[in-house]
């Protein structure tokens, strides 16, 4: 299964939220690939907190495989991360391997053999890997076009595609992600040109929500009233708006509470950091194991 | 076949080679015919095939040219010009193969000649440099084909890609598989006893293969080689099956609906030696002592098919899911 | 006991094809150019005629008098508007108009061919377009790239361009880099001494197709390129699947000729006595403008990977005619260049 991530704008923890996913989703035991697309700012790499990779690769890494044909390295987390709870998965978890993009990769020409090869990629890590997790840069890049050429074409018929688009939980976020989705050179859009069936597309993408305030949290509830009444209209706004806008329930994946380590350090939470540390909340570890588990759970991406 | 014809004056020569195996892409194995067509990569060759014990077909042989480093295990400078020959296989119309190859032979000038002088011997890489047999052999297996030595699992690589681009694949995915790489590197000379040996590399996915035996036996040793290879991937797939269906039966999911399709579909392709030649059985049955492949196999289809009557047995007696230990 | 087993499928044969010593192509001349008059045709065979006389005497002394020589003479029709653009006149007519030509100056010509049968080939008249068999792709899937300095097999050779080069291209300029533009640099010959002869020549141009009511990406291929084709035809080099293809088709006494040119065979065999058409060695007398072309032929051809075991066959049956051939197959190729008076 792939598994396209992307988002509106950036700034959306799309990145740091994908890898988190991934890594849930090995350790509900499966062998996951997270493939760094973003070729502007390949970051997985020190979420990961593999050294070598931080900032991508300097030689092998995917921006190379599509302009030049070297075949990419795998980089198995469980190996080459510097993090203990990284390197110490239960018996239990599946592989996670990052295959990381290039340092200052920069763009690249549309040439007729990047689809191809691409497809060559993504065949070989479907054989593979039960989960692929694609991370494409923010808003209509190149990356996010490519991923649609590739997966509209007919050798990729029987492979599953989702879609997962980040926002945060803001009336400009919601708005822009309506926008990525729908509006104008919107994913569907650009995929009827592909030759996707738009239907089946459209079943194909939900939406995660990030760095979402949680209203139960004790500062609300604790904290003044009026502030508190004032957040569950903005609230109760920002759900008719998302309504409105094809990011209602229907089509949500999740929501990934707002967190602390998320936005400071940009890192894999681990169940000690939770459990031990104390440093992540348990909400936010629990919101990315259900967006794990809903990846292949066929009644979430039932046709709407 | 395009073999390399070296010739018995020439002294020891090394061929080095990678071979990579994978699943054809397609939800059911492919009927011969399809896999005939699908192995049509050069125009105007035939695809060789046979059809016992299980299919077997060959794509034509194709060129890819080369002019670079060599690997050599002392690390001394090693330079080489010319092609290596590559091709697909398919076994049972499931397993499929990229194998490519080169020899490295002393070349009589220490300067690039011109490419038509290279086409002539396909399948040769000329040494511009002074470099020992066994230092090369060594060196390409130690080397595992890392930039800027000679890559020839690239090139396997791209033949699969290539064979799997065929337009009437489904692209299906009916089990989970590693692709594996087994490199080998043969030295040739008329003085050697044939011998064998094989190691599992740190690299979960890298086997390598170093073989002596007599110039003649060049074209036996790369079948040999991709046999052993096919064999090894058999045995890789089936036990990372098996940890998944621990995995699966740990985590409360039913392991059987990830062993069926491996008990269907490649159990009946184990036939190792079957399409070896008789010169080389005896590597196989030097195997089969040490450390016992069909032992292991047996082993390990045991294994599944004790865990896949267990799980009948459970739904006879009122289909209760997997215990969650 | 010893058991043998074996299947039939597992062992390939290449079928032989019949040689000459040598054969000696009369001309080279475009179809409308043959229907327009006679008079190029007449002063080519004019031109051409004492050297093929030279050409014979010197195989007949070296090999004694049953050296087998035959002579050719290739129709270009290939360019596809070309056959659209002029309603034919019946092949018969040319094919007379050729043989007449050929024997009033002194010579007699054996076979005739068609270019556009060497993209498709057909070994007798009347063969539909999807049974021919398409020589062109055959040759095209032999070509290897030389490689750069560097190359190990990491990256795949550059694209099918339709292009093939003896060196390394001249670097793009850099159009980006406005402020600090890159300086222009030369094209380098492979393997050059010193100074490089830099040769890139189009193989063929993809071309959309609409025949078949979609359109499929078609290769239009250059007259260099089936002129390579022509070349390895003549040098008995060419099979498809180990048969023979594009074998001469005899004509006979009474000639029945399909009245449309496309359903002509590749190789129509004019003289029942004629020697086999395909050789040991080539050589060609052609109007000087050929050069280029002829050059380009020979770059093509040495970047073939010819089937190895034809190469042996051919060897082999060389060796036991005594007859020493070089290696490489242009170098299996002779011409005159003729010029104009």
């Amino acid at each position: 299964m792939l598994i396209f991530a992307t988002s509106d704008k950036g700034g959306t923890g799309r990145s740091v939220t994908g890898c988190n996913i991934a890594y849930r989703r090995a350790l509900q035991g499966e062998d996951v690939a997270y493939l760094d697309f973003d070729f502007g700012s390949p970051t997985a790499g020190a979420i990961f907190d593999i050294p070598d990779a931080e900032r991508g690769v300097s030689d092998r890494g995917l921006h190379s495989y599509l302009r030049s044909g070297l075949e990419p390295v795998e980089l198995d987390i469980a190996t080459e991360s510097n993090r203990e709870s990284l390197r110490d998965m239960p018996p239990s978890s599946g592989r996670l391997v990052l295959v990381p993009g290039d340092r200052g990769g920069g763009e690249f020409g549309r040439s007729q053999e990047l689809v191809p090869r691409c497809i060559s990629l993504f065949n070989r890590l479907e054989q593979e890997y039960a989960v692929s997790v694609i991370d494409l840069s923010a808003g209509r890049s190149y990356a996010a076009d490519l991923a649609l050429a590739v997966t509209g074409d007919e050798r990729m018929r029987q492979v599953t595609s989702r879609w997962l688009v980040f926002h945060r939980w803001t009336r400009q976020h919601i708005i822009a992600a309506n926008g990525l989705v729908f509006g104008e050179n919107g994913i569907l859009e650009a995929g009827k040109l592909h030759g996707h069936d738009p239907q089946r597309l459209r079943d194909s993408i939900r939406f995660v929500r990030t760095a979402v305030v949680n209203l139960e949290a004790p500062q609300f509830t604790m904290g003044r009233p009026a502030q508190e009444a004032w957040s569950r209209v903005c609230n109760n706004d920002l759900k008719e708006l998302a309504a409105r806008n094809g990011l209602g329930l229907s089509t949500l994946l999740g929501e990934v509470p707002l967190d602390p380590v998320l936005q400071w350090r940009e890192q894999i939470i681990s169940d000690a950091d939770v459990v031990v540390s104390k440093i992540a909340n348990p909400a936010t570890v629990e919101a990315f194991d259900a967006i794990a588990a809903r990846l292949s759970e066929d009644s979430t991406w039932e046709g709407l | 076949m395009n073999a390399v014809a070296p010739s018995a004056e020439q002294g020891p020569l090394v061929v080095v080679g990678e071979i990579r195996t994978c699943l054809v892409q397609n939800f059911a194995a492919l009927p011969d015919n399809f896999v005939g067509q699908m192995l049509k990569v050069v125009p105007g060759q035939p695809v060789y095939s046979s059809k016992r014990p299980v299919s077997h077909a060959t794509s034509p042989d194709r060129l890819t040219g080369l002019d670079c480093a060599l690997a050599s295990y002392s690390r001394r400078k090693a330079h080489g010009c010319g092609t290596a020959l590559s091709h697909a296989t398919v076994t049972g119309g499931r397993i499929l193969q990229g194998s490519a190859r080169a020899c490295l032979l002393p070349a009589g000038a220490d300067q690039r000649r011109a490419w038509r002088h290279y086409l002539a011997r396909p399948g040769v890489v000329e040494i511009t440099t002074r470099a020992d047999p066994d230092d090369l052999a060594e060196g390409f297996l130690a080397d595992h084909g890392r930039d800027p030595a000679l890559d020839l699992g690239a090139i396997s690589e791209r033949v699969i890609d290539e064979v799997q681009s065929w337009r009437r694949l489904d692209h299906g995915t009916p089990l989970r598989a590693r692709r594996t790489r087994v490199l080998w590197a043969a030295v040739l000379d008329s003085e050697i006893k044939p011998s064998a040996r094989i190691t599992l590399e740190r690299d979960e996915k890298v086997r390598t293969v170093r073989i002596n035996a007599s110039p003649g036996d060049l074209p036996r040793a790369m079948r040999f080689c991709e046999d052993l290879a096919l064999h090894d991937w058999l045995l890789t797939t089936v036990s990372l099956a098996l940890s998944q269906a621990d995995r699966a039966s740990a985590l409360g999911r039913d392991p059987v609906e990830l062993l069926q399709p491996v008990v269907d579909q490649l159990v009946p392709l184990w036939t190792p030696g079957a399409h070896v030649d008789p010169v080389m059985l005896p590597l196989w049955t030097g195997l089969e002592r040490h450390p016992g492949f069909t032992h292991q196999w047996q082993l390990l289809v045991a294994r599944m098919r004790d865990k896949i009557a267990y799980r009948m047995i459970q739904l006879r007696d009122g289909g209760r899911p997997w215990p969650a230990t | 006991m010893d058991v043998v087993f074996r299947e039939k499928s597992d062992t390939p044969q290449i079928e032989e094809v019949a040689l000459s010593h040598l054969s000696i192509e009369v001309g080279h001349l475009y179809r409308e150019d043959l229907e327009d008059s006679d008079e190029r045709l007449r002063e080519q065979f004019r031109r051409a005629a004492p050297w093929i006389e030279t050409a014979a005497r010197t195989v007949k002394s070296r090999h004694g008098g049953k050296a087998r020589v035959s002579t050719c003479f290739l129709v270009d029709d290939y360019t596809p508007a070309d056959s659209q653009r002029k309603p034919a006149g019946p092949p018969s007519q040319i094919v007379e108009m050729l043989v007449e030509t050929a024997r009033s100056q002194g010579f007699t010509l054996d076979y005739i061919v068609r270019e556009s049968g060497c993209a498709l080939s057909a070994d007798k008249p009347g063969v539909e377009p999807s049974a021919q068999v398409d020589l062109a792709d055959i040759v095209a899937g032999m070509i290897v790239a030389e490689p750069d300095a560097g190359d190990n097999g990491s990256r795949p050779p550059t694209a099918d361009s339709g292009w093939l080069a003896n060196g390394k291209r001249a670097p793009k300029p850099d159009e980006s880099a406005a402020m600090a533009p890159n300086p222009w640099q030369p094209p380098e010959e492979y393997g050059r001494r010193n100074h490089s002869i830099f040769v890139d020549v189009e193989l063929w141009a993809k071309v959309e197709d609409w025949t078949s009511g979609a359109a499929l990406l078609r290769r239009d291929f250059s007259c260099a390129f089936l002129a390579a084709v022509w070349q390895l035809m003549r040098l008995g080099m060419l099979r498809n699947e180990g048969k023979p293809v594009a074998q001469p088709y005899r004509l006979g006494t009474d000639p029945n000729l399909p009245a449309e040119w496309p359903d002509l065979p590749t190789v129509l065999q004019v003289n029942e006595r004629a020697a086999p058409f395909s050789a040991y060695r080539a050589f060609s007398l052609l109007p000087h403008w050929y050069l280029p072309t002829e050059h380009a032929v020979r770059h093509i051809l040495e970047h073939l990977s010819l089937d190895a075991a034809i190469v042996r066959q051919i060897a082999a049956r060389a060796a036991n005619e005594r007859i020493t051939l070089p290696e490489s197959v242009t170098e299996r190729l002779g011409y005159v260049f003729l010029d104009e008076c």
